[in-house]
């Protein structure tokens, strides 16, 4: 009995030990930062915007827990800092905000473009030791002040800023306008690698240039972030991408260039593409793209410049035909696939030409079908790559197949009045 | 409670020695193997898996020619007591110094994942604690108890495992050689030490029920297979997820996997999945340790039973897991030290008993009579 007592005491106090009572906090002693903005400061310094936050306004939700504009309670606080690095400008914030910030829920950090250009790499990279800070937190590349982008990080739909970021970045699996894998983890991955380059998304404040773009002729993803013709909504936008070499960034991507990078990536999911009528010029033929399988990628270094071709399939559906032609007929299908292969063909030429006479930037990740043909990792790094991909010689081809043509099985001509 | 006593089933042997072995892939090791080895540490890991098993042949061959004995009866009778002697200490100064890096990595990783405000030696003692209620309950609960939870830690491992699939590139396994393949040879032959805690049933091996069918080549060929198996998995599913560069960065590479698990916003965040399985193999793993020293202990000194020096051990064992200043210093004698020359004690003294077994059968068959 007395044995058993003692073993029951033991157990007890082992138990004291099991919950760590030196290191609990309880939820409400957290502010917990949704997003972080990272700017460059004055002196060497940066200036950290943090969307902190504000749980009894998101838990009440209804209409006023929502977020901008609203006569209702923010759901989120902003607050900035400015510090020499990000966990000390954390540890600042903990001087005027009343709960100890945290970052085990940040959904998203953000750097200024003007930031990203200098070197991005050193802020980064360490943080990614911090134990609070996740690697598949997304990363998006503000074109104006990351502040500014913070602060309108105001969801209309969504009570939780966190998911409407969540929500937001991922609407790239059904656009392909920008990247789909933005997150830390690939990010740092690639500017570790020597096989590839990174990107992130580009985002900007955005919604009222709809008076700007009278006359402009661009494509539907034509645009970077921020240069949307459109009016109302969310303030941000999810635009293009911007390119890296290593920590610093080097240029922009469009979002009709960032979709042929995707498809050569093999990430693109799906989209909607208006292809040039073949046959009329002036109308458009609509088609919701999707990536059939992963592109076929054949590396060869035997030349002296590495020859890469790639194949990329593609599988279509019409969603319209302006022209109300009957192109739904396996004879006129073709035409159409010619056409808008061409028309991938066009970006893709423009695309292949930054990434290796501007950015000379192997976004693709080339280098890492390359690396399969060495035996040894010291054979590979004597190869230098990422100097050697502006060389390339590139080629793509595009295999289209328009498998489904909707609702309507033939076009017939709408009368004219 | 006396160990003579204590029996268990062969397939609960099998489950400890696993999990004995295995229990390191919750620690730094899979980053340890890619510096290694670099884009073919997986090929280390099975290189060093493969040659253990020739390695453990002699123990096998030793343990079944002196059936029910153990390691120390059977190193007495064969050299004498001094020398024999001498031969434990090296096993105790093996599974020791295992035992106390373990702790201390575990305890650091804790400190480092969750709990960064606990004190190292509250940490270490909560863990100790319960290492030594379980030797408390004996081999027979430890057994049936690591039976059991290898199972869930085994489910949860191959989820932790699957769910990084949308992260994985086939492409981070080349150049298919690494360093080179002599590198990689040389570094799976070093690294023999990896399976060393196989050792465990040349201790234990008078407590397993064998019932004539498992013998000790086949308990041990099933759990070096089995943990060969999880660790070679473990390292390759870590450089599918992580390229190299990045990979042999990671402290605690099974954590980051758990933490990096996103299946849209409701399958998210599945690392508290993942800890108390890991709480539960550290455990689990230390508790064997512990149990196999206490063994060890007995039978060098002859005692009857082994409870009273549970205590006096735990304390023998958090007071050398606080030697190294640091986890890294702690790191670096487990992968520099224990798991370089770990073979030596394991696997070498157990060759010299057996070479010994065997010039004593010569003589006693050309003599036919025993010689001193």
């Amino acid at each position: 009995m007395v044995r058993k007592l003692l073993k029951l005491q033991i157990l007890i106090l082992a138990l004291l030990f099991i919950p760590g009572c030196w290191g609990y906090q309880e939820v409400d002693e957290s502010a917990f930062i949704l997003a972080l903005g990272v700017d460059k400061g004055r002196e060497n310094r940066l200036n950290l915007t943090a969307q902190i936050a504000v749980p009894k306004n998101i838990a009440g939700g209804g209409g006023e827990g929502g977020g901008a504009g609203g006569g209702g309670a923010k759901s989120t606080m902003i607050v900035s800092v400015e510090a020499p690095t990000i966990l000390a400008g954390l540890e600042l914030l903990g001087s005027f905000v009343e709960r100890h910030p945290s970052l085990r829920h940040t959904k998203a950090i953000v750097f200024s473009s003007e930031l990203a250009r200098e070197d991005m790499g050193r802020y980064l990279a360490p943080i990614v030791r911090y134990r609070q800070f996740r690697r598949n937190t997304f990363i998006l590349i503000s074109r104006g002040k990351a502040r500014d982008l913070v602060e309108n990080t105001q969801p209309i739909m969504e009570d939780n800023p966190a998911k409407y970021i969540e929500l937001l970045v991922g609407t790239s699996k059904y656009t392909g306008r920008f990247p789909i894998s933005s997150q830390v983890h690939s990010f740092y991955n690639a500017a570790k690698s020597q096989a590839r380059e990174p990107v992130a998304i580009l985002a900007a404040v955005g919604g009222d240039r709809q008076e700007d773009q009278v006359g402009d002729d661009k494509s539907a993803g034509g645009y970077l972030a921020g240069e949307i013709p459109r009016e109302g909504g969310n303030k941000i936008d999810l635009m293009g991408t911007a390119v890296f070499r290593g920590g610093r960034m080097v240029g922009e991507l469009t979002g009709d260039e960032t979709t042929v990078m995707e498809m050569i990536n093999g990430k693109f999911y799906e989209g909607i593409f208006s292809v040039p009528d073949p046959r009329v010029p002036g109308k458009y033929i609509l088609l919701e793209v999707q990536g059939e399988r992963k592109p076929t990628v054949q590396i060869s270094l035997e030349g002296k410049v590495p020859v890469i071709d790639v194949e990329v399939p593609l599988d279509a559906e019409f969603l319209s035909i302006q022209s109300n032609i009957s192109y739904e007929q396996p004879g006129a299908i073709g035409e159409v696939e010619d056409a808008f292969a061409r028309l991938l063909q066009e970006d893709t030429a423009v695309l292949i030409r930054k990434t290796q006479e501007e950015f000379r930037a192997d976004i693709f990740g080339f280098g890492e079908e390359a690396r399969k043909k060495f035996l040894t990792w010291p054979q590979w790094e004597q190869y230098k790559w990422l100097e050697v991909f502006p060389l390339a010689q590139v080629n793509v081809e595009y295999k289209i197949n328009i498998r489904r043509i909707g609702l309507l099985r033939e076009s017939s001509p709408v009368r004219e009045s | 409670m006396a160990i003579k006593n204590e029996r268990i089933g062969p397939v609960e042997a099998v489950s400890l020695a696993v999990v004995f072995i295995a229990a390191k892939i919750y620690l730094t090791f899979p980053a340890l193997m890619v510096s290694l080895g670099l884009s073919a540490a997986w090929m280390v890991v099975l290189l060093a898996v493969l040659i253990s098993l020739p390695a453990f042949l002699p123990v096998a061959v030793l343990m079944d020619k002196y059936p029910g004995k153990s390691i120390i009866e059977i190193g007495e009778e064969l050299v004498g007591p001094y020398l024999n002697t001498v031969f434990v200490l090296g096993y105790l100064a093996f599974l020791l110094a295992v035992e106390s890096m373990v702790l201390r990595q575990f305890a650091e990783r804790i400190l480092m994942v969750s709990i960064p405000d606990l004190p190292i030696s509250m940490a270490m003692s909560g863990m100790v604690l319960g290492t030594v209620m379980a030797c408390f309950f004996g081999l027979e609960a430890i057994a049936r108890s690591t039976r059991i939870s290898s199972v869930f830690i085994g489910i949860l491992l191959v989820l932790v495992l699957v769910a990084t699939s949308p992260y994985w590139s086939l492409n981070n396994l080349a150049p298919i050689w690494g360093p080179g393949l002599a590198e990689v040879m040389g570094s799976g032959i070093m690294k023999l030490s990896l399976t060393s805690e196989i050792f465990l049933l040349a201790i234990i091996y008078p407590s397993i029920n064998s019932k004539g069918t498992w013998n000790m080549w086949k308990l041990g060929s099933h759990s070096l297979i089995i943990a060969g198996l999880i660790l070679v998995t473990t390292v390759i599913t870590f450089m599918l997820t992580f390229p190299v560069m990045v990979a042999r960065e990671i402290s605690l590479p099974t954590f980051e996997m758990a933490r990096l698990i996103y299946f849209g916003p409701f399958v998210q965040r599945l690392e508290p999945v993942f800890i108390p399985m890991w709480a539960l193999a550290a455990l689990l793993k230390l508790t064997i340790g512990m149990y196999a020293m206490l063994s060890l202990l007995t039978g060098l000194l002859k005692l009857p039973y082994y409870r009273p020096l549970i205590l006096p051990l735990a304390i023998i064992i958090i007071s050398v897991a606080f030697i190294p200043p640091n986890v890294t210093t702690a790191v670096m004698i487990d992968e520099g030290i224990i798991r370089t020359w770990g073979w030596v004690p394991t696997f070498g003294l157990p060759v010299i008993l057996l070479a010994v077994s065997i010039w004593r059968r010569k003589e006693t068959d050309s003599g036919g009579k025993k010689t001193s």
